[in-house]
């Protein structure tokens, strides 16, 4: 593990909606893969309170950009008081969903540069001054990839208020 | 060498009347875990837990640690303490419908800091670490700072959602 910037946060989604979770998870994984991300699931729990279910997602999606430089994107995925209901051709759930992402750079993700303290210092330094202009281009493409994302999960879940 | 930097301090929730206190200890445990403070094996810690029983009701002190390592130079820290005094058992009605509860007087206290160096790489070099905190990272560390910040009131306000569901 390097050194994390989060560039984007708190961008959130929060509506009452029908939708087929399977798809949106396709769609966002096609969406990902084509991008040159490899997605994660890092987290899924279905908890039970008494008549009530809910559900939390986490996942991540990672690119290396070069051999010191990776996009990290997270999606957190909260789902209150859901129920599953059985259409002609799908399953939907319906519920409130929560949704917030948020993108980051991780720099030296290989730790090349961090172990001894003159080299930690030097990296900084390079991060700082040398590296300036392509941390601008980084956090710009980075930017632009999490809020298309986020457009296309929005879009994917109006869709839905219309079938 | 690791230095700890108070992000908050005294932040408070006071609650007094009915909630759930086995659902109140697992709602916070649950947003550690989530959150990357909760785990047993290696970063989450019960530094107390104290009971008494006085009159009939129970007076309890719990403190917990959680600490989340957020690259090799930051780590967040949460801490929190709960004192809970006169809890027992209560009924109440809702919805024509009776439910059994806890009752008490609640206090949480929430605080979070940030550790810099928390793997010590600058142990014997103070001086060098002192000019990199101030002049090379500066922007990062308030950076993480204000993210710290918001990850304790996003706690905060969990729990005073959850004790406000219980307002009967």
């Amino acid at each position: 593990m390097g050194e994390f910037d989060l560039i984007i946060k708190e961008l959130g989604i929060k509506q009452k909606s029908k939708f087929n979770m399977i798809e949106l998870y396709r769609t966002l994984k096609e969406w990902f893969e084509h991008q040159g991300y490899t997605l994660f699931e890092k987290e899924y729990n279905d908890i039970f309170k008494k008549d009530k279910r809910n559900l939390k997602i986490k996942w991540e999606a990672q690119k290396e950009i070069d051999d010191y430089t990776k996009f990290i994107i997270g999606i957190g995925i909260k789902i209150t008081d859901y129920k599953i209901i059985t259409t002609k051709t799908e399953k939907l759930v319906s519920g409130t969903i929560s949704m917030n992402f948020e993108g980051g750079i991780e720099s030296d993700y290989e730790e090349k540069w961090s172990s001894n303290p003159l080299q930690l210092f030097f990296r900084g330094i390079y991060d700082k001054i040398i590296n300036t202009p392509k941390n601008e281009k980084n956090e710009k493409n980075l930017s632009n990839n999490v809020h298309e994302v986020y457009n296309k999960t929005k879009f994917f879940l109006n869709m839905y208020k219309f079938k | 060498m690791s230095k700890t930097i108070p992000i908050s301090k005294g932040l408070k929730i006071k609650w007094k009347g009915p909630f759930d206190m086995g659902e109140l200890y697992k709602t916070i445990k649950y947003w550690l875990d989530f959150n990357g403070y909760g785990d047993e094996k290696k970063t989450f810690r019960e530094e107390k837990y104290v009971e008494r029983i006085k009159g009939g009701a129970k007076q309890v002190e719990i403190k917990w640690r959680g600490e989340k390592k957020v690259s090799e130079y930051f780590s967040y820290v949460i801490e929190i303490t709960y004192f809970i005094i006169g809890l027992k058992k209560t009924k109440i009605t809702k919805d024509g419908k009776e439910y059994e509860t806890d009752k008490a007087d609640l206090e949480l206290r929430l605080s979070a800091s940030l550790i810099t160096d928390n793997k010590n790489k600058f142990k014997d070099k103070e001086l060098l670490q002192q000019f990199y905190d101030k002049y090379i990272i500066q922007d990062r560390i308030e950076g993480k700072k204000i993210e710290l910040y918001q990850k304790i009131y996003s706690l905060h306000d969990e729990i005073k959602g959850f004790l406000e569901l219980h307002k009967y």
